[in-house]
């Protein structure tokens, strides 16, 4: 290769470095923008919920969601960057230090100087004789000898100097080749490292989508607890009348809150333990499950009613339901008990979203010894 | 580990090329100019004796010399095109060893810029998880992001040790190339230096020869220099 080439190779090669370190700093610096206005994008959001319209809430959350995949995106490139790096520095190094064909060059270099001392001996003597002949024909011939000689001995000197080099060369590829093979180890653990790493990535995206859908729910919540206290709902039943023990016949009335998805009723709901609300048999425990998936709403209701001493009522109920959410005030779903009875289960809106109201009605074949109906107003756990 | 052993194993499979190295295979023109020594070599030593078997003023004298000096001529214009490409190829690695090291010192860079940043959004979150109602549902998956952020942190922090620890292996490495590369263009410059002189040797031989010859052809000289025999 000419030394232009070289040279020519070389700025190569320096631009190519110059672009590859560009290019992690760039990935960097757009991981970093894209945090920026996520950071910056709308920072008050979770302590303004109360209050807020659910238009404008739901508009922000949008926003910021996008901007986390958006953030999320350009770490998984920027790890991804920071990988073909590790590799790259890999492979910089994936050559063999050592020499070996060093040492036959050494030991051909021996050889020749051998050689080289036995002309220079032959030399030596020849000039020896002729020194002492004055001929001026055989001096000539002896001046030819000593330049001869002072020609070889320059050779002479240049394979020794080049022994020399060859035996650092040999050194230096011996200590470089002994220090590869940790560093490789070491670049192999960094980049096994920068690979978890941007595996760990692939969770972030579903964990910001799974926080940013959960996030209008809180609006909700908050609003709830502005208009009742947790665990009191007597300014609830102050405004809405109460089925109080000994009035099963009185209806509940259903207050008429706007209905949410069907991630309103999502959640375990429990019957409270002091200001119940019911009509028909008491519970002494109620709990009610329900969880909505694609649309689809599935619960179970769990019941124990206290009994009376010599009752023939069954103490215990259990019913799984399941049904479309539908877009009405209540959700009246299909019902099952653990005996097979089938019925009807109604879920209605509290006053508060931490409330619901629940009824059933089972078919007439369930017999006079099951609690065939009932209506409670039940807590959110 | 063996999952992390066959990664290993793959990703090296996968440097078929380092990034700058040249891919020149140094083997055939080393074995070239090897040839062409062994060629030289047995010219060589076979000349003197071959020298004592002319007459001083035999033309295959000088021929034999001129020959023995173009065989020598081969081989050192052999080692000077092995030698030059093997400077431009331990040119390139030391290149590569530098560009490597600075890709790794790129990377502290970024990587402190993602330790400051999950540092920050650390914080952000647990502002903001403060700022929800207790009882909001978001508050879970929340929760599980606040745990993702701070595990991601140990692990930037373990990749910054592996950083630390190869930064300081590869500095080793870097040097050596450096080293490597500075003496192989020792070897280079010297094998131009070392033809000159061989010419320079066998030049001399030459004028010797052909001072013999005129010397012997003016008068037989009173003593005749004794032929060289090995």
């Amino acid at each position: 290769m000419s030394a232009g080439r070289w040279i020519a190779g070389s700025a190569v090669a320096a631009t190519l470095f110059a672009q590859q370190a560009t290019e992690l700093s760039r990935l960097s610096a757009t991981a970093d923008a894209a945090y920026k206005t996520w950071r910056e994008r709308d920072p008050k959001l979770e302590s303004q919920l109360v209050g807020a319209a659910k238009a404008s809430i739901e508009s922000r959350i949008q926003h910021l969601s996008e901007d986390a995949q958006k953030l999320t995106l350009a770490r998984h490139e920027l790890a991804d960057g920071a990988f073909q790096s590790a590799r790259k520095t890999l492979d910089a190094f994936d050559r063999e230090f050592a020499t070996p064909a060093v040492d036959l060059q050494i030991t051909a270099i021996k050889s020749h100087d051998a050689q080289l001392a036995s002309d220079a001996a032959l030399l030596d003597k020849n000039i020896q004789v002729f020194s002492v002949d004055k001929d001026p024909a055989i001096q000539r011939v002896k001046a030819d000898m000593e330049k001869e000689r002072a020609a070889l001995r320059a050779v002479r000197e240049s394979l020794a100097e080049e022994q020399k080099t060859l035996a650092a060369i040999r050194s230096i590829g011996d200590r470089g080749e002994a220090s590869r093979g940790p560093a490789v180890a070491r670049v192999a653990e960094l980049m096994s490292a920068s690979k978890s790493d941007r595996d760990r990535l692939e969770a972030e995206s579903a964990l910001w989508h799974a926080y940013y859908q959960a996030l209008p729910r809180a609006a909700t919540v908050e609003v709830s607890k502005t208009t009742i206290a947790p665990g009191n709902p007597r300014e609830d039943t102050a405004r809405a009348p109460i089925v109080r023990p000994g009035a099963p016949s009185a209806p509940v009335v259903k207050p008429n809150l706007p209905v949410a998805d069907g991630s309103r009723w999502s959640g375990a709901w429990m019957f409270p333990p002091t200001n119940r609300m019911f009509s028909g048999e008491e519970p002494e425990l109620l709990d009610v499950t329900v969880r909505e998936i694609n649309g689809q709403l599935t619960g179970t209701l769990f019941a124990r009613f206290k009994t009376v001493k010599g009752g023939t009522k069954d103490p215990l109920l259990r019913l799984d339901f399941s049904g479309p959410v539908r877009a009405t005030r209540g959700q009246k779903m299909a019902a099952v008990t653990a005996e097979g009875i089938k019925g009807v289960v109604e879920l209605l809106p509290g006053s508060a979203a931490n409330l619901i109201e629940v009824t059933w009605q089972l078919d007439a074949s369930a017999g006079p010894r099951k609690v065939r109906q009932g209506d409670v107003v039940l807590w959110k756990k | 580990m063996w999952a992390q052993t066959i990664f290993f194993l793959a990703a090296t499979g996968l440097c078929v090329q380092g990034f700058g190295q040249t891919s020149t295979d140094l083997n055939p023109l080393r074995q070239s100019a090897e040839k062409r020594t062994a060629e030289w070599f047995t010219v060589h030593t076979a000349l003197e004796d071959s020298l004592s078997r002319l007459l001083p003023c035999d033309a295959r004298a000088v021929k034999t010399i001129e020959d023995v000096n173009h065989a020598s001529d081969a081989r050192l214009e052999a080692w000077i095109k092995f030698t030059a490409s093997w400077r431009s190829q331990t040119a390139a690695e030391s290149q590569g060893a530098k560009r490597a090291q600075a890709e790794l010192n790129a990377q502290a860079a970024v990587l402190q810029a993602e330790k400051n940043q999950m540092e920050s959004q650390l914080t952000e979150l647990r502002t903001r998880r403060a700022a929800l109602p207790p009882s909001a549902e978001a508050i879970q998956p929340l929760d599980k992001l606040i745990d993702w952020n701070a595990q991601r942190l140990a692990a930037i922090t373990s990749r910054r040790a592996a950083l630390t620890s190869a930064l300081e292996s590869v500095a080793v490495l870097v040097s050596a190339a450096e080293a490597r590369a500075a003496a192989v263009d020792k070897e280079a410059a010297q094998w131009t230096e070392q033809a000159e002189r061989w010419r320079a040797y066998y030049a001399a031989r030459i004028n010797r020869a052909k001072t013999e010859c005129a010397i012997t052809g003016q008068a037989a000289p009173a003593v005749r220099a004794p032929r060289k025999k090995q």
